[in-house]
């Protein structure tokens, strides 16, 4: 548990979960669930008010220091020197965790070429975009090749190819034995790339299991999302609130319909088209099971 | 209870206990080089800026506020301790500041070091800080204001443990702001306390009697009185007095840095 001040309700409680070996666990849940104070505990940048974490056997929260030695993060936001520039950053991290100068340069040079980012070598990280930033703060957490990786948001700001490759790192790190923990709201990514997942609101966890089985709540159900144009929603209002659709953002709404009755609802949005601008239908996603779990609350909430 | 990588591993596999495999000393030069890419840019501007301020001083106001045949050690000390805050303690406060501000402090925290090393390192980069400006100020002051020299050498420890102390207390009230505009205040703060509640623009005794008292309170007046003591050769009770309250103000400054920087809050 923790909780910063004493009249503040905690931002976590009651969290209990194990992570093995060589899996990829991940956080999910909207802004403020309390995700990035569990990874500040698990890293040692938070102690706990009350409870115990245990990284292979050791009680951390009595000997943090200990944390270090195994784990790496990539924070959510990316403060670091300013004016370092990337190849020093990364080889001078290297060095702190314990390599070589030969071996953190060699390492250094090989995430700046998978991450391409060796055009910006003389560029001080402050003058980087926000995209080679996060870049540099993920390739910052692989160096050292620590057991454990957490990873917050790693993907934001990052075009698709990149991600791609940031994926395949952090992949390939779990193949090699690694732990890897991820934070992330984004579903789609938490699906294919994690083993397991803990869904996350006001500080519990809501469910905790592989994709596939927390898909499985809700496998019954289809989802129909609506994006309307200015002034469509609300004639759509009285038809929004029968079915007790779910505001997903501007405009745009989320129905949740058990297969059988799909093609009925279907039906019934077809003479509304030209009030319009997108409808999809999507068959049931981590987003689904945190619908369900939370209420009716959207993760982009 | 949270358990992290825990039973399943831990049963095939207790991992060892952890050894850092760098000395102190390791730590504290890689981390030094590190904190000091922020500065390397601005360095030499820095340093300029740093001499010119005090000489500048010095030229500007000496000929002013000095009396010619009058013992004029007070304003070369108060020069020096201006120089000392507007340079260490300002830097301590501002650097502190912003680790916290910007959360640049979580990088640090996540690294296999001693918390002793990164604040040293801080703390050296304070002090850094600090010299070109103090030496400056003592060589040339001396030499415009007919010091002896050994007097001005005499002055150089004490300037620098009125430095350390400056660094640290600064380092200590960088640590409690939580915004930008906490760093403005403090930063404004600190200006106040030297100016006016320190003997800088004018001797001790001819202060007002509550700033005489404010002078003898706070670390940057200690400081100014003390350095005036040794430019001036006297080793009275005044100055020995003033040289512990100093350490004791480096004594407790360092501690309330080290309670207030603790990275894992």
């Amino acid at each position: 548990m923790k909780r910063y001040a004493p009249d503040q309700p905690p931002a976590n409680d009651g969290i209990s979960l194990d992570i093995y070996q060589g899996e990829v666990f991940g956080l999910l849940g909207p802004n403020g669930a309390g995700k990035t104070t569990l990874i500040r505990q698990l890293t040692g940048l938070s102690r706990p008010t009350s409870g115990t974490i245990h990284l292979f056997g050791h009680d951390v929260v009595a000997d943090p220091s200990l944390i270090h030695h195994w784990v790496a993060l990539q924070p959510q936001g990316l403060a670091l020197p300013s004016q370092a520039l990337p190849r020093e950053l990364l080889v001078l991290t290297g060095q702190l965790r314990g390599m070589t100068l030969a071996a953190a340069r060699r390492q250094a040079d090989e995430l700046i070429e998978a991450f391409h980012l060796g055009g910006k070598l003389k560029v001080p990280f402050h003058r980087l975009s926000g995209g080679q930033r996060r870049l540099i703060s993920i390739a910052l957490a692989l160096m050292g090749d620590r057991p454990v990786l957490v990873f917050d948001e790693p993907t934001n700001d990052l075009d698709p190819e990149v991600r791609r490759v940031v994926w395949q790192r952090i992949r390939e790190g779990a193949r090699g034995g690694r732990t890897v923990i991820l934070v992330t709201h984004n579903v789609v990514e938490a699906e294919t790339v994690l083993d397991r997942v803990a869904i996350v609101r006001r500080g519990r966890i809501l469910a905790l299991g592989t994709p596939g089985e927390l898909k499985g709540r809700v496998a019954g159900n289809v989802r129909l999302e609506l994006l309307f144009r200015p002034g469509g929603e609300e004639e759509a209002a009285g038809w929004l609130a029968e079915r007790s659709a779910i505001p997903l953002g501007a405009r745009r709404y989320a129905v949740s319909v058990p297969r059988p009755e799909a093609a009925a609802t279907i039906a019934d949005v077809l003479p509304r088209l030209d009030a319009l601008d997108d409808f999809r239908i999507v068959t049931p996603n981590l987003e689904d099971v945190y619908l369900e779990l939370s209420g009716g609350e959207s993760i982009g909430s | 209870m949270s358990r992290l990588a825990a039973e399943a591993v831990t049963r095939e596999e207790v991992r060892a206990r952890p050894q850092s495999t760098l000395s102190w000393m390791q730590q504290f030069r890689l981390l030094f080089r590190l904190q000091y890419t922020d500065y390397r840019a601005s360095l030499p501007f820095f340093v300029v800026f740093s001499i010119l301020m005090p000489v500048g001083f010095l030229y500007a106001f000496g000929s002013n506020v000095t009396r010619p045949g009058a013992d004029n050690g007070w304003f070369l000390a108060g020069n020096v301790v201006m120089s000392v805050c507007f340079g260490a303690a300002s830097f301590a406060i501002a650097r502190v500041a912003w680790l916290r501000i910007r959360h640049e402090m979580d990088y640090y925290g996540t690294l296999p070091v001693k918390r002793s090393a990164f604040l040293a390192t801080v703390f050296c980069l304070g002090q850094m800080s600090a010299l070109p400006g103090m030496l400056s100020s003592l060589l040339v002051g001396s030499w415009q204001l007919g010091i002896p020299l050994q007097n001005t050498l005499a002055a150089v420890p004490l300037a620098l443990l009125a430095a350390a102390s400056l660094t640290l207390v600064g380092a200590g009230v960088g640590g409690l702001a939580r915004t930008q505009a906490d760093v403005n205040l403090y930063s404004n703060v600190l200006y106040l306390v030297v100016i006016f509640l320190s003997p800088v623009l004018a001797p001790v005794e001819r202060m007002p009697a509550l700033m005489r008292v404010a002078s003898y309170l706070s670390p940057t007046g200690q400081a100014a009185m003390a350095i005036t003591d040794v430019l001036q050769g006297d080793y009275g009770p005044r100055f020995w007095m003033l040289l512990g309250l100093l350490c004791l103000w480096l004594l407790a400054a360092g501690v309330l840095v080290v309670k207030r920087l603790d990275w894992r809050n």
